[in-house]
């Protein structure tokens, strides 16, 4: 069920007059307006490691050693400023 | 999730669905902005904008107006994705990059994260320090002081009281605005860079690119990718709520864009009058625009320096407690008290007084701090631009919320601009004659 599909289901008054002590003692109520970020949480936490080709395996050692070179080149800056 | 976090996070979502129901589409938006507004307005940080000074005065009013505009799409496009990937997944990102990619390539981004984020976090306090100090207020009172107001925006324990609290200081960034006007600036000359990106004065030599360099670091840099998925997370945020983000996050390009134009705009007077002003700290900058934009306009710059870096610091000691918390898969969030989230908030507030603290250690290069910060921000921006469009395009976490073809060009453009920019500096530093 959706956001949408679920604020018609929710009477208008208790939207609007419920406090976060009230709803914190409603935890059906919690657990079905986040519904939809409990799925979403869950197959987030059911992924695994990503398989990486070689395409993209050299890119990201291509982007880390590029980091790695810069860091380099700013400290050679700073030793140039500084002196 | 405990019972609280919970439950302030459903009371967030009755009231999103209470103004979808009434079609209250003003208080939807008003109920859904926030780590969009807050991301880049946080960027236009205390370095932030003294980059835009330096540049306004090197430069005057031509080439770096428009591509300030340039450098805050690309940050709306960086920025979008993290939208989607937080409504889509619920995680933050360094729990993405962890889970997808392993330890040993989210360590790499960590180390990333915390170098580049310790060093901000201090330029910030410089920041608060030189604009403080305009007034006369002494270095440990700005440090000490700020530290207090800043932990008094976590006192309310919800994500939404502390996102309201810290986007009214945010939008004190737009102080500039009035500033620029004081400066009485030529607006056809403003016009016409804008259709021409003309003129820039000297070409590409390597000061030229280094303030490219330091202004494209004040608008795209690795925390604000981490800050933002970690804020809609922890908001709430569903995929539903997209389209909303999207609008906050334009929103908040927008004004940034608009402070930082106006910076370059206020200080363009000292280019005018051929003040060598590259190296000058925020106090200094205001006293010399005092001139030119009366005290009222110079008391204004300082004041928004000491709120940029303010801001800043609220939003980047969240961003490395939230990827603590993330990697650590420890309690992180806004909405947990503090003895439900002891580890989340210790960095948060630990990473605040050590660099608040060494900042006021009489000595210290603080100058070089500030001037190296943007740039080794922009330096280390090409992984994490990697790592965020190969999650953007991996079907298993984002579903029919992948990205699009155009996203995909203009993350590619945008991630190759930002490298042959880097490959410029370091060309400009080992061959220091080496001129465009």
């Amino acid at each position: 069920m959706n956001t949408n599909e679920l604020t018609m289901d929710l009477p208008r008054n208790a939207l609007k007059n419920v406090s976060l002590k009230q709803l914190a003692n409603q935890p059906e109520v919690v657990e079905e307006i986040l519904s939809e970020q409990h799925d979403a949480l869950q197959r987030t936490e059911q992924l695994g490691l990503r398989k990486l080709g070689w395409g993209l395996k050299s890119l990201i050692w291509v982007l880390r050693l590029y980091v790695i070179f810069m860091v380099i080149v700013v400290m050679i800056n700073i030793a140039h400023t500084l002196t | 999730m405990s019972n609280r976090e919970a439950a302030a996070r459903a009371l967030d979502r009755m009231r999103v669905m209470n103004a979808k129901h009434e079609r209250k589409w003003g208080r939807l938006l008003w109920l859904l902005v926030g780590p969009g507004i807050l991301v880049m307005l946080g960027e236009n940080d205390a370095p932030s904008m003294l980059s835009y000074a330096a540049t306004g005065s090197s430069f005057g009013i031509g080439f770096f107006i428009p591509f300030v505009l340039l450098t805050f799409a690309m940050a709306f496009v960086a920025q979008e994705i993290t939208v989607r990937l937080g409504a889509t997944t619920q995680a933050g990102h360094a729990e993405l990059i962890y889970r997808r990619f392993g330890r040993f390539w989210g360590n790499f981004a960590m180390v990333d994260l915390i170098f580049t984020n310790f060093l901000t976090l201090m330029t910030e306090f410089v920041g608060i320090v030189a604009g403080a100090g305009y007034f006369g207020i002494p270095k440990w009172a700005a440090v000490s002081g700020s530290i207090l107001l800043i932990s008094g925006a976590y006192l309310f324990r919800r994500y939404s009281s502390w996102e309201k609290i810290v986007l009214g200081f945010a939008l004190f960034n737009l102080i500039f605005i009035p500033v620029a006007i004081l400066a009485h600036p030529n607006w056809g000359s403003i016009g016409s860079a804008f259709l021409t990106f003309q003129p820039l004065p000297g070409g590409f030599g390597s000061h030229t690119i280094m303030l490219l360099l330091a202004d494209i670091g004040a608008t795209i840099t690795p925390w604000m990718l981490f800050f933002q998925q970690g804020a809609v997370t922890d908001k709430g945020l569903s995929v539903q709520d997209v389209k909303q983000g999207r609008i906050d996050t334009a929103l908040g390009s927008l004004l940034a864009a608009l402070a930082a134009i106006a910076t370059i705009i206020a200080t363009a007077p000292l280019y005018l009058h051929h003040m060598n002003a590259s190296q000058f700290g925020a106090a200094q900058f205001a006293q010399a625009l005092q001139p030119y934009i009366g005290h009222v306009g110079a008391a204004m710059f300082a004041l928004g320096i000491l709120e940029a870096g303010l801001v800043a610091a609220t939003t980047i000691s969240t961003s490395s407690a939230y990827a603590f918390g993330e990697v650590s898969q420890k309690a992180h969030s806004l909405n947990r008290p503090f003895r439900e989230a002891k580890g989340f908030y210790f960095i948060l507030f630990a990473v605040l007084v050590v660099a608040g603290a060494i900042v006021v250690i009489p000595g210290f290069p603080l100058e070089m701090v500030v001037i190296i910060v943007n740039v080794l921000a922009v330096l280390t921006m090409p992984p994490a631009i990697g790592f965020l469009l190969i999650l953007a395009n991996d079907k298993g976490i984002m579903g029919k919320h992948a990205n699009t073809l155009l996203f995909n060009i203009l993350g590619i453009s945008i991630g190759i601009f930002i490298s042959l920019a880097g490959v410029i500096y370091a060309l400009t530093v080992i061959f220091p004659g080496f001129q465009l």
